[in-house]
């Protein structure tokens, strides 16, 4: 944590000299009712506990090398308690090549895979209020977001096409946050050994066609209080994806998997899981400043078990296998900087849902979710 | 025969006023102007459009690209974004907040008036921008859209 605050510390004082500097403020407030599920409150009962807030600076310290920093606080209702982050801080190198550009990052970064999950944490620069949860999980968020190490990533223009890639190495930046939603508690846990690659590689043609595909391989052990639950952990996940602009019509598809090997280590114990998953999306623009959605999600828990077979011996509930969501939303930005979202999730299965969620007293097979979302921003700039 | 010909004539009207159509379109279309160390004279729509929507970052010699633009809402904005760009300017918007909340990039600078884009164009290395068409750039490289 000291070498973040150092770095900030020296951005802060070397601003008198900056190129340019500026940045942007984001606070949302939301409102959310679930009638027979626990993500953000309990079933049947209203909750504003739903709030996004961040800062960030950008400081162009000369045409190669740029300073950036975004802290960010977020609660959401029984997802994640109140937490804040750094949520990128890194210096980065760019130059050209013949084809484009290529820039090298060190710091935390946050890892672009698939096509929202660097910018999932805010209503201006995602879909939707809730992501597509078959590849966006919640429960799998925090190590997904972002890592602390190297990035190097590439735009080459040829033509109508253009290439882009990334790949980042770095240690995972697991919090207590994480610990609740994959444990269900966070004292006494330590998570080691967080190491994280990311590559991805776009291809688009104009702005009509775009193509992505994201590999991460990953893992982490847990020292966990409880007796016998130490574990580890390597995964390995891919997003395919493709998206579609026409004038006011957006489409987007994105299907992914992810192998989870894993062993409680003090008794020696292996176990194994594949899950898959994705969803189609289509998104109208009524006006400039107004636009609806629409979107089919469907995820797996374990491919190889889609019924659910593995829950009856514990006498629990099948549908924990499956989560299936039909959504409808609706977001308008009525000025320059506030956006006003609306959208219902039909949700049938609890498999997206955080392990510890999952079969609550209450929770049935079928909820509907209803979430209002009101967000600002302010862009801010000082230059000369 | 002749109703052939009048099959013809139409066509050829419509081809005509069509022309004329883009004809005035292409008046309409905002300038776009650089800094004058900037050796390009004509740049291809798709080069504009990664340009602006932040991704191409250096001109062929090897010049940082800075990217001025006037505020979202200025009609002259929004006219540069449809005729210029053919992106309709939430597109763009849209990219820019996908930089900035990821911090894989960087949005453009707001200028609050053509004549603050011009002047900041002329003075930054590496700038680039839009201007309405009425106002006399002259004496100013002006990048010409293929």
């Amino acid at each position: 944590m000291r070498r973040w605050t150092g770095l900030a510390l020296f951005m802060f004082l070397a601003a008198p000299t900056l190129a340019k500097l500026d940045g942007t403020v984001y606070l949302s407030q939301g409102l959310t009712y679930n009638d027979g599920g626990h993500l953000f409150a309990q079933p049947g009962d209203m909750s504003f506990r739903f709030h996004e807030a961040s800062i960030n600076a950008n400081w162009r310290v000369s045409s190669q090398w740029r300073l950036a920093g975004q802290m960010l606080y977020r609660q959401a209702g029984n997802i994640a308690d109140s937490n804040t982050d750094i949520d990128y801080l890194f210096a980065e190198y760019r130059f050209p090549v013949w084809s484009g550009n290529v820039a090298a990052a060190a710091g935390r970064n946050k890892m672009d895979m698939g096509f929202y999950n660097a910018s999932r944490d805010s209503l201006f620069s995602r879909p939707s209020i809730l992501l597509p949860q078959s590849i966006y999980q919640e429960f799998g968020r925090d190590a997904a977001l972002r890592n602390d190490g190297l990035k190097f990533s590439g735009a080459h223009f040829i033509g109508e096409q253009s290439l882009s890639w990334n790949a980042t190495y770095g240690l995972m930046a697991l919090n207590d946050s994480f610990a609740d939603i994959f444990l269900g508690f966070h004292q006494g846990v330590e998570f080691d050994d967080t190491e994280s690659l990311l590559l991805t590689l776009g291809w688009e043609y104009r702005t009509w066609l775009q193509l992505k595909a994201s590999y991460i391989d990953t893992g982490f052990s847990v020292d966990d209080p409880r007796p016998m639950r130490d574990a580890t952990y390597d995964i390995e996940r891919w997003i395919v994806g493709l998206r579609g602009e026409y004038q006011r019509w957006q489409w987007s598809a994105e299907y992914g998997e992810m192998q989870v090997d894993g062993e409680l280590t003090e008794v020696g114990f292996p176990f194994e899981n594949t899950s898959q998953g994705g969803y189609v999306q289509t998104r109208y623009y009524l006006l400039d400043q107004l636009s609806v959605l629409a979107r089919y999600d469907l995820y797996w828990g374990n491919k190889d078990d889609k019924g659910g077979d593995r829950f009856e011996p514990r006498g629990e509930p099948n549908w924990q296998a499956w989560s299936r969501a039909s959504s409808l939303g609706l977001s308008w930005q009525f000025f320059d900087d506030w956006q006003l979202s609306a959208e219902w999730h039909r949700m049938d299965g609890t498999a997206v849902y955080p392990g510890s969620m999952a079969n609550l007293s209450g929770q049935e097979r079928i909820s509907n979710l209803y979430m209002l979302q009101l967000a600002y921003r302010w862009n801010w700039a000082l230059f000369h | 025969m002749i109703k052939a010909i009048k099959q013809w004539v139409t066509a050829v009207g419509l081809l005509v006023l069509s022309a004329v159509s883009v004809a005035e379109s292409e008046e309409r279309t905002a300038q776009i102007i650089v800094q004058d160390a900037v050796s390009v004279e004509q740049l291809k729509r798709t080069d504009l459009r990664a340009i602006f929507t932040m991704k191409k970052q250096f001109w062929p010699d090897g010049t940082a690209i800075t990217v001025f633009v006037l505020p979202p809402r200025d009609p002259v904005h929004v006219q540069f974004c449809r005729d210029a760009l053919k992106l309709l300017p939430f597109q763009l918007n849209r990219e820019w907040d996908r930089l900035v909340f990821s911090g894989t990039g960087e949005r453009p600078q707001v200028v609050s008036s053509a004549a603050q884009m011009l002047e900041l164009v002329q003075t930054t290395p590496g700038a680039i921008g839009y201007l309405p068409a009425s106002v006399n750039a002259k004496g100013y490289d002006i990048a010409i859209i293929k």
